[in-house]
């Protein structure tokens, strides 16, 4: 089991260091770069004739003078020994301050959206299953297919004109305004949750209903496993043996799937906090590149593929200790 | 009155409701099931040998109906009256208690029959905790299979501690003939071989002590010294505890070995049921010899294996008249297809349904 961590983590690290080199060549690539977009913004419309020269020493004054590579590792270096991830132009700070509470809303949303979607898929896919042919299972069938098919900002939309006109609650944001500056307490966590559901529902929909028919399919086939048989050949109880057997294995897609949806929702969600207006690293990410703001979209690139890696690592641990198969060809 | 008798099946009708219609894969079939003796069916893929067997723990699809009027008769110790569990409902308590309790089962193919991802320990354990009690002195080995285990449902005792089961599993793996039981307790399916996981299959199945082993092809996915290998077992640990087994192949080859009495299966009815030697000398049915003429020989090296002709019907055109008149090189013209043929008695205990012994 050890071996395997570290297998795991040595392959987290190296998977780390590409990502790395990829967010670091795509903040280069666009044309241009912050020391034109710098001087652009000061001096436009002030009459003041910008030269060649200039620009140069704004140039020198960022630092952005270096080659690449030197840049790169003055990048990754003070990430890794101080976790500082650079200056951000345009908000004038550092980018760790830019982003801080940012990616804790962030990780909010994703944890409630993912603990939501599991809660939800599997036990009703379970029971679906279970229940093969009966008006539970063709009615979930026909509701996991709207999920698929409904474009989850139109549902956000939904949801929204709901909460406000039929609950009267302020949904937009991830705080009531009376807690927005207000230090932590039970009811700020309290009013944070009451905010989450409307985000989590609309992100969760679409994965709910592709776990559903996962879980559901996975359980129809172990269902009928000759194990399965063979346990109930032995007079375990029903209710026991269907949790124990083939329960259990039809977990295991979720689980293997875990970074896939973190993914998924990492893709969906600037959309949405678009929508709902949630103060998260997707729509720093699309400020950030429209500023040509190149340090605070590396760190929100690389942050949200780190917790895609991370959650890819964890679902492999998790599968290892849930299929005694796979940890010993670690 | 037969003090062995066990299991008396008597006019057992099984069909299923499937969207082609409905089907009766197993149609009026006695059999009994005596302590100590080996039953065996043999037939081929789809001739009912499985359903019928299955019935009695009521190990059928959810679509399957066994017909009110069939007789499943469990004589269980004590008991003045058998129990006929045909109106019994598959999940209620007295089907559990004869699942694994009374009737173990083995299957064909070793590794699906364990789960994967639990050890086969634990799959042992389980057994032995549902059925076994704390009272009942662990592998009392001369102790009469069946008897204690009642008595100490009766008496109401608490289930059986795990470490108590472990040792009980450790103890049956040994029986079975697994070298290091200790050790293997603990492993997981993948990590025995072919022969060993029918070995510890065998061993989850006889952990509770049932008085009836069903092994449903136990031996078709072995290779042949393997396969000789768990015969011997099976016929060791029969002459230890005493159980009936009912041992259901395809393979006449394997029925000559273990059975005490043979009954041969076609679409659904026993068309021959008897002894085995005598059976297997003395064959009346056209059935059971083309199925005796089809086992390869050193012998017969010179000559072409020969087959029973043709394929089974489906179970949705079964034939009127004789069931197997459509594939009979004795077919008596204008007899056969219209009339079912009764039961003969050829010589005692002899039984063949053919137009030809009347």
């Amino acid at each position: 089991m050890l071996r395997f961590l570290v297998h795991r983590f040595i392959g987290l690290a190296v998977t780390m260091f590409f990502v790395s080199i990829m967010v670091f060549v795509i903040m280069e690539l666009p044309p241009g770069d912050y020391a034109d977009r710098y001087a652009f913004r000061k001096f436009s419309g002030t009459g003041v004739n910008v030269t060649e020269g200039d620009i140069e020493n704004i140039r020198i004054q960022f630092g952005l003078d270096k080659p690449a590579w030197q840049r790169y590792f003055q990048w990754v270096g003070g990430i890794v020994t101080r976790f500082d991830f650079g200056q951000s132009f345009a908000f004038e700070t550092s980018v760790n301050n830019v982003i801080g509470k940012r990616l804790w809303m962030t990780l909010a949303i994703l944890y409630s959206t993912l603990v939501l979607t599991y809660l939800l898929a599997i036990p009703i896919a379970i029971y679906a299953a279970i229940h093969r042919r009966s008006a539970v299972d063709y009615s979930l069938t026909v509701l996991s297919y709207l999920g698929l098919a409904l474009p989850n900002f139109l549902l956000a939309l939904i949801l929204l004109y709901i909460s406000v006109t039929l609950f009267g609650t302020s949904i937009g944001g991830l705080f009531s305004p009376e807690y927005e500056k207000a230090g932590w307490s039970v009811g700020k966590a309290l009013d944070l949750l009451q905010h989450l559901i409307v985000p989590a529902i609309v992100l969760a929909w679409s994965a709910t209903a592709l776990q559903l028919q996962t879980v559901r399919a996975t359980m129809l086939d172990e269902l009928n496993k000759l194990s399965v048989t063979a346990a109930r050949a032995r007079g375990i109880p029903e209710w026991k043996l269907l949790l124990k057997y083939p329960a259990r294995l039809a977990v295991n897609p979720v689980v293997s799937t875990i970074g896939f949806d973190v993914n998924r929702i990492f893709s969906e969600l600037p959309i949405v906090a678009l929508v709902l207006g949630l103060p998260e690293l997707g729509e720093l990410l699309i400020q950030s590149y429209l500023d040509l703001d190149m340090y605070v979209a590396g760190a929100v690139l690389l942050m949200l593929t780190f917790f895609i890696v991370v959650m890819n690592f964890i679902s492999d641990i998790a599968l290892a200790a849930l299929d005694p198969r796979i940890s010993l060809e670690g | 009155m037969d003090n062995d008798l066990l299991i008396d099946v008597k006019n057992l009708r099984v069909s299923f409701h499937t969207d082609e219609g409905f089907i009766t894969p197993v149609d009026g079939v006695n059999y009994q099931v005596r302590r100590g003796k080996t039953l065996g069916i043999v037939g081929e893929s789809g001739s009912g040998k499985s359903v019928s067997t299955r019935a009695l723990t009521k190990l059928l699809p959810k679509n399957a109906v066994i017909e009110p009027t069939s007789q499943i008769l469990f004589y269980q110790n004590g008991a003045a009256q058998p129990l006929n569990i045909t109106p019994l409902s598959p999940n209620s308590k007295e089907i559990r208690a004869i699942r694994g309790g009374q009737v173990g089962m083995i299957f064909q193919e070793p590794m699906a029959s364990f789960s994967p991802v639990y050890t086969v320990g634990n799959q042992i354990i389980e057994a032995v905790r549902q059925h076994r009690h704390a009272a009942a002195s662990p592998l009392a080995a001369t102790a009469t299979i069946g008897s204690q285990i009642d008595e100490s449902i009766r008496a109401g005792n608490k289930k059986m501690s795990k470490l108590e089961a472990r040792d009980v599993a450790v103890d049956m793996l040994e029986r079975v003939g697994i070298g290091n039981a200790g050790l293997r307790v603990n492993q997981y399916p993948h990590e025995l071989s072919g022969g060993m996981r029918q070995r510890a299959m065998i061993a989850v199945a006889l952990s509770t002590h049932p008085s009836v082993l069903i092994a449903d092809e136990p031996t078709t996915a072995l290779d042949v010294t393997i396969q000789a290998q768990i015969l011997e077992l099976m016929r060791e640990l029969q002459a230890e505890l005493g159980m009936a087994i009912i041992f259901i192949t395809h393979d006449m080859g394997v029925i000559a070995q273990i059975a005490d009495e043979v009954a041969v299966m076609y679409l659904g009815a026993i068309v021959e049921r008897g002894p085995t030697r005598e059976l297997i000398e003395d064959a009346r049915h056209p059935y059971t010899r083309g199925l005796l003429a089809a086992i390869p020989s050193l012998d017969r090296l010179d000559t072409r294996l020969s087959s029973v002709p043709g394929d089974i019907p489906s179970p949705l055109e079964r034939p009127a008249g004789c069931l197997f008149h459509t594939r009979c090189p004795h077919r008596i013209d204008g007899t056969c297809e219209r009339f079912a043929p009764e039961r003969t008695e050829v010589v005692p205990n002899h039984f063949v349904r053919c137009h030809l012994y009347r």
